[in-house]
């Protein structure tokens, strides 16, 4: 009895009912701000932004600390979803296969241009002009060559480059106005001022360029993601990347499901949590549970332990990223959607 | 088998956690000075104390520079080389091939009618 009440999500019911209650009572003032789809995701981008923006400001090591051993998961699940699973690209059998390969072998310590290399199959399976394929490789190629001659420098770029990477995905996610724009410009502006020092002063006062809870400091931080730079613009883009990787989670998260969604209207979170169990199966579904979870328990033993784990675990993610945002573009189809809702 | 082949990615990607590459800090974390470890090539030496100059950010920039106590794992003299293994990650890649290459088999196969 137990275990059919959990297979139909009843655990979540007291959730939904909480939710429903609060949207009836808050519909006279919020319904505007609800009822349309892209205005809806308007407001939450620049909300999600604005709140990346201040908890970089009021606890930027805290943002650095949490943010993986906390979102990064779920945002490697959602990674998954609306890049491969959505768009059906892990039914193209070989090209997938080779892919995946050459992102496990990354997993396994493999260089960049290993995982650089999953774009080739997926370029090659694409349904698309010669002349864009050819672009495509050409990009791979430039790419490639830069990896090559200087691994580490190509990879230090790349961890601060991705980061765009799911603006641009999200961007293409569905047809776009001006209001959606409003997101992207407030992104632009966060990681500007907070590289040109705009931010210093907030962050001085609020104590955060010290957060000795968090088992790390700047000094490690400005080693690890800005090395070899001068040392104030070092800081400048550790506390830049912080933000930019704390939107990132929130386009994953927030932002793109609720713009991949089939219904523009919300739906509860048991209807929610049991697409995603469709979408995915649900012993793959437990199991991404499982590790979020061991991440979660070990960051509240080690935290910079369980934040250098995830990393390691996540190095794949922004080669996926790359090669199917690739075969997305070269079939002309948009990321997160299912081919029959994106034509 | 689609699902499989996702299933696949993420759990050889969880075998990654075993092979987190040692550096010369990493070896001696939760270690005393002189107690054994391993260098970053996976030479035997010992944890010792060396200081290091380091920027300190605490107060935000610019940062003031500050001597730092490691404790470093320096190589022993009597180390011996070790005969050199493959590249773990090619040992991932081949197998992920020969999975994906027995998953494309069994897809093959005609199927019971």
């Amino acid at each position: 009895m137990r275990l059919a009440s959990l297979a139909r999500l009843d655990f979540l019911a007291p959730l939904d009912a909480v939710r429903s209650a609060l949207y009836r009572a808050l519909a006279p003032w919020l319904r505007g701000l609800y009822a349309d789809r892209p205005r809806r995701v308007a407001w939450m981008g620049a909300l999600s932004v604005g709140t990346s923006f201040a908890l970089v400001l009021a606890a930027p090591l805290w943002v650095l600390a949490l943010g993986p051993v906390l979102l990064g998961v779920p945002h490697l699940v959602a990674d998954l979803r609306y890049l491969v699973v959505k768009p059906g690209l892990h039914r193209h059998f070989v090209p997938a296969s080779l892919a995946a390969a050459c992102l496990v072998a990354v997993g396994f310590g493999a260089p960049s241009v290993v995982g650089l290399f999953a774009m080739v199959p997926a370029v090659l399976a694409a349904r698309a002009d010669g002349w864009k394929k050819g672009l495509a490789l050409g990009v791979w190629l430039v790419l490639s060559v830069c990896a090559w001659r200087d691994e580490y420098a190509f990879l230090l770029a790349f961890l601060h480059a991705h980061n765009l990477l799911a603006l641009a995905l999200w961007w293409r996610v569905r047809p776009r106005d001006g209001r959606a724009a409003v997101t992207v410009l407030l992104v632009l502006a966060g990681a500007a001022a907070l590289l040109f020092g705009l931010g210093d002063g907030v962050i001085a006062a609020l104590g955060g360029f010290s957060s000795p809870g968090t088992g790390t400091d700047f000094t490690e931080l400005v080693a690890s993601i800005a090395p070899d730079v001068e040392p104030t613009l070092a800081l400048h883009l550790v506390l830049s990347f912080a933000f930019l990787q704390s939107v990132h989670y929130a386009l994953w998260v927030r932002l793109i499901p609720e713009d991949a969604r089939e219904r523009p209207a919300p739906r509860t979170f048991r209807a929610s949590l049991q697409a995603l169990a469709q979408d995915f199966g649900r012993p793959l579904l437990a199991l991404a549970c499982l590790v979020a979870l061991g991440i979660a328990v070990w960051g509240a033993f080690d935290l910079p332990g369980a934040r250098w784990g995830y990393l390691r675990l996540a190095t794949f993610h922004g080669y996926l990223e790359l090669a199917a945002g690739a075969w997305l573009w070269l079939e002309g189809r948009r990321p997160a959607l299912r081919p029959e809702v994106a034509r | 088998m689609p699902r499989l082949l996702l299933l696949l990615v993420l759990s050889t990607g969880g075998l990654a956690f075993a092979d987190i590459a040692p550096d010369n800090l990493a070896g001696c974390r939760g270690k005393s000075a002189g107690a054994a470890c391993r260098t970053d090539d996976g030479q035997p030496g010992v944890c010792t104390k060396t200081m290091v100059s380091r920027p300190d950010y605490s107060e935000g920039p610019p940062p003031k520079y500050r001597q730092v106590e490691y404790l470093l794992c320096a190589g022993t003299s009597t180390a011996t080389a070790r005969a050199p293994s493959p590249a773990p990650w090619a040992t991932g890649l081949f197998l992920t091939l020969l999975a994906g290459l027995g998953a494309l088999f069994v897809l093959r196969r005609p199927r019971p009618t």
